[in-house]
C-alpha cells in the first residue's frame, strides 16, 4: 500500500464537505485530539535502544553489587532489601527526572530493583523446595511476584517503556510456570486473557495512553505464549480450547474491524469469517493468532502490531519445524490446508463483483 | 511544531472511536469517517496482498516441510517429478501471468523455494557428501536470473538469505575448521555484500524504481551492513590480530559505513529507524572500545560501576541525539 493515511483534518474537512460535522463543535473536537494524540515522546526503536541500554547498565549495576559484597552470599535477607530500595529509588527518580542521562539510570535501577527482587524470591523458594526449576512451586511463586511487581510499578511508574518491560517481564515469568508446572487449564486460561486483553485494549474508545504499554506488552506476552506453547507439545495438551479462543478472537476482530454489527451481513466479512473458522479447524492456533495482529494492525493503522504478526510468523513456522511431538509429515499438510485455505478465500473474494469495483476505483 | 499538530497527524480508527464516544461525531459520521481512513478499495487491496503472501508461505512451507520429511515409500522419481512438475507450472504460470503482476512475482519466488527444495533432495537421494554451503550457493546462482528481472523485493531477499547462509557456511564449515582461530574475512564479504544491495537500492529509489520504496527492505540491508561490521570491529577492539589483514579492513571499513550513513540518511534520504540503527552500532563500538581500556585500568568492582556508568552516558547521548533529529525531520513519516 503507497498511498499515505489521511490526517485528522482531511478526514474532518471530509465530513464537513458531506455535512455530517456541526462546525460549532469544532473547537471540542480538536481539544480532544490534543489530549489524545499528543506527541510521542521518542518512537518504538529508540524506545528499544534505550531498553537495550538500561539493561546492560542494570546488570554491570547487579554484578557491581555482588562485587562490592552488598549481595555477596545471594541471600533472600540481602537481595529483597537491596531490590526494593532500588525500585523506590527508580520510581522516585522517573517520577522528578526530566534528563535523558538521569531517565535511563531510573530504567537501569528498576532492571536492577526487579532482579534483585525476583531473585529474593527465587532464593526463599529454593531453601523450602530444592532447586527453583526441580517443581512447579518455586516458578509458581516467581510468576505471582513478577505480575505483582508490574501491578505495584504500573500505577506508580509513568514511564510506558518501563510500564511495558515490567508487564512483559511477569507475562514471561507466568509462561515459563504455566509450561514448568504442565498445566493446561491456566495455560487457556492465560491465552484468553491474553487474546481478550489484546481485544478490549486495542479497540476500546476509551482506552487510555496511559494503557499503551499493556496492550502491546499483552500482544507480545500473546505471540510468546503460542511461541513457547508450539515448541513444547509434549504438554499433551489439548488444541481444540486454543482454536476455538483464536477462531473467537479472530472473529471478533473482523467484525469489529469491518466496523461492527451493521455490517456483519456483508459478503467479505461472511468469507472471512468462513475461513477464519476453518482455519481454526487446521491451522496451528498461533497462526490464527498471527492473521488477528496483522488485521488489528491494518485496522487501526498501528505499524507496530502490524510489524510484530508479520516477525511472528516466520519465528513461528522455524519453532513449528523444530518441534520433534508431531511429524514433520502431519505439520506439512496441516501448513499446505492453512495456505489453501487463504488463497482459496483470496479466490472467491476477487471473484465478487464489488471486488473488481474496488479495483477499477 | 507542524509535525505535532494533532489535526495533522494521520487519523486512526482509536481517535475516531474516541470522538464519537464524546458525542462529537454521530453515528453517521463516524461510520463515513472509517469509510475515510480504509475506504473498500484499501482494505481489498490490503486482503489481497496479505492472503495471497501468506497463503503462498503457508503452502510453500508445507511444501518445504513435506520434503524435508524425507518419506523413504515415495521413490527418488517421484519425489523429482513432484518438485519438478511444482517448478515448471510456477515459471509456466508467472510467464502466462506477467512479472508486473504480484500473482506472477509470488509464483516466481515459489519456483525459487521449489528450487532450493530440488538441491535438498538431491542431497538426501544421492548422498554427494558435498558441503550444506554447496547447495546454497548453487540455489543462489540458479536463482539470479529470474531474480533480476522479477523486479520483487522479496525475491530479492530470499536471495541474499541463500547468499548469507552460503559465504556463512563456506567459512563456518570449510576455513574455520582449518585455521581454527576467528576469521574475519566473512563478516567483512557478507557486510560488503549488503553495502552493494543497499547502494543499488537507495540508486534504484532516486531512480524512481517503485518496487524498491518499501522501508523495510533499506532497514533490513542496514541491519545487515553494520552488524557483519560491528562484529569484527568488537573483536578487532577486544583482541587485535595483527595477521589478518581482514581485522584492519572491518575497522576501515566500518568507519567508511558509518560516515555514509550518517551522512545519507540524515541530509540525503532522512530515515530515522536507519539513524537508530547507525547509533546502536555506534555505542556498541564504543562501549566495547571503553570497556576494554577500563577493564585494564581498574579491578573489577570499580570496572563494572564505570561501565555500567558508561553505558548509561553513550546511549543517553545516542538518545538525546536521536530525539534532537526527530523533531528536526519534523513533517517526515509517521513514526508512532
Amino acid at each position: 500500500m503507497t498511498d499515505r493515511d489521511p490526517s485528522y483534518g482531511d478526514v474532518l474537512r471530509h465530513l464537513a464537505d458531506r455535512g455530517l460535522l456541526d462546525p460549532a463543535r469544532t473547537a471540542d473536537l480538536h481539544a480532544l485530539l490534543a489530549r489524545r494524540e499528543a506527541a510521542p515522546d521518542q518512537p518504538w526503536y529508540v524506545s528499544a535502544l534505550a531498553g537495550a541500554g538500561a539493561w546492560v547498565a542494570g546488570f554491570c549495576l547487579v554484578l557491581f553489587l555482588h562485587e562490592v559484597g552488598a549481595i555477596a552470599r545471594w541471600e533472600a535477607a540481602q537481595l529483597l532489601p537491596w531490590g526494593i530500595g532500588f525500585l523506590i529509588a527508580a520510581t522516585a527518580l522517573r517520577r522528578r527526572a526530566r534528563s535523558v542521562f538521569l531517565v535511563q539510570l531510573a530504567l537501569a535501577a528498576s532492571v536492577v530493583g526487579h532482579v534483585l527482587v525476583l531473585g529474593g524470591v527465587a532464593e526463599l523458594t529454593r531453601r523450602s523446595h530444592g532447586h527453583v526449576f526441580d517443581s512447579a512451586e518455586p516458578t509458581g511463586a516467581l510468576a505471582a511476584a513478577a505480575v505483582l511487581l508490574a501491578a505495584a510499578h504500573y500505577p506508580l511508574n509513568r514511564d510506558p517503556l518501563h510500564r511495558f518491560l515490567s508487564v512483559l517481564n511477569a507475562a514471561v515469568f507466568v509462561v515459563v510456570w504455566v509450561f514448568d508446572a504442565r498445566l493446561h487449564v491456566p495455560l487457556y486460561l492465560l491465552l484468553l486473557l491474553e487474546a481478550a486483553g489484546v481485544a478490549f485494549l486495542f479497540t476500546w474508545h476509551r482506552t487510555s495512553a496511559d494503557l499503551r504499554s499493556l496492550a502491546y506488552a499483552l500482544a507480545t506476552a500473546f505471540v510468546l505464549t503460542h511461541v513457547v506453547w508450539i515448541s513444547r507439545l509434549e504438554l499433551g495438551a489439548p488444541e481444540w480450547p486454543a482454536r476455538i479462543v483464536s477462531a473467537l478472537w479472530l472473529l471478533w476482530i473482523l467484525h469489529w474491524s469491518a466496523g461492527g454489527r451493521s455490517l456483519l451481513r456483508h459478503e467479505p466479512l461472511l468469507v472471512a469469517g468462513a475461513a477464519a473458522v476453518l482455519l481454526a479447524v487446521v491451522a496451528p492456533p498461533g497462526l490464527l493468532a498471527a492473521i488477528g495482529l496483522l488485521v488489528l494492525g491494518h485496522a487501526l493503522g498501528e505499524r507496530v502490531l502490524v510489524g510484530l504478526g508479520v516477525v511472528f510468523v516466520p519465528a513461528y513456522l522455524i519453532v513449528y519445524y523444530t518441534e520433534l511431538e508431531l511429524g514433520l509429515d502431519r505439520k506439512a499438510y496441516l501448513l499446505m490446508a492453512s495456505g489453501l485455505i487463504l488463497l482459496a478465500a483470496r479466490w472467491v473474494l476477487g471473484r465478487r463483483p464489488w471486488a473488481r469495483e474496488e479495483e477499477a476505483a | 511544531m507542524a509535525e505535532f499538530d494533532p489535526v495533522l497527524r494521520p487519523a486512526r480508527r482509536a481517535g475516531l472511536e474516541a470522538l464519537h464516544a464524546a458525542g462529537l461525531l454521530s453515528a453517521p459520521a463516524r461510520r463515513e469517517a472509517i469509510r475515510c481512513i480504509r475506504p473498500p478499495h484499501r482494505w481489498w487491496t490490503w486482503a489481497d496482498r496479505t492472503l495471497l503472501l501468506l497463503g503462498a508461505a503457508l503452502l510453500l512451507a508445507g511444501v518445504v516441510f513435506f520434503f524435508a520429511w524425507n518419506w523413504a515409500a515415495m521413490g527418488a522419481a517421484l519425489k523429482f517429478g513432484l518438485i519438478g512438475a511444482g517448478l515448471v507450472a510456477c515459471l509456466v504460470a508467472a510467464g502466462l501471468v506477467g512479472l508486473d503482476h504480484l500473482v506472477g512475482q509470488t509464483l516466481l519466488l515459489a519456483a525459487s523455494v521449489l528450487v532450493g527444495v530440488f538441491l535438498a533432495v538431491h542431497g538426501q537421494v544421492y548422498q554427494t557428501g558435498a558441503d550444506a554451503c554447496e547447495l546454497f550457493l548453487a540455489w543462489a546462482v540458479l536463482i539470479l536470473g529470474w531474480t533480476a528481472l522479477a523486479r520483487f523485493a522479496p525475491l530479492w531477499l530470499l536471495w541474499l538469505v541463500v547468499l548469507n547462509t552460503a559465504v556463512f557456511l563456506y567459512w563456518n564449515q570449510v576455513v574455520a575448521v582449518e585455521s581454527c582461530r576467528f576469521q574475519h574475512a566473512p563478516w567483512v564479504i557478507l557486510a560488503l555484500v549488503h553495502a552493494a544491495a543497499l547502494a543499488g537500492i537507495e540508486a534504484g529509489r532516486r531512480a524512481g524504481r517503485s518496487w524498491l520504496a518499501a522501508p523495510w527492505l533499506r532497514w533490513l540491508l542496514v541491519t545487515g551492513v553494520l552488524a557483519w561490521l560491528v562484529i569484527p570491529v568488537a573483536v578487532v577492539t577486544l583482541a587485535p590480530e595483527p595477521t589478518d589483514p581482514w581485522g584492519g579492513v572491518a575497522v576501515l571499513l566500518w568507519l567508511a559505513a558509518m560516515s555514509a550513513a550518517g551522512w545519507f540518511y540524515r541530509f540525503r534520504a532522512p530515515d530515522l529507524p536507519a539513524l537508530t540503527l547507525f547509533a546502536a552500532s555506534n555505542c556498541v563500538v564504543l562501549l566495547t572500545l571503553i570497556g576494554r581500556c577500563l577493564a585494564e585500568a581498574f579491578e573489577d568492582a570499580v570496572f563494572l560501576l564505570l561501565l555500567a556508568l558508561a553505558v548509561l552516558g553513550i546511549v543517553g547521548l545516542a538518545l538525546l541525539w536521536l530525539r534532537h533529529t526527530h523533531r528536526a525531520l519534523a513533517g517526515g513519516s509517521d513514526d508512532r
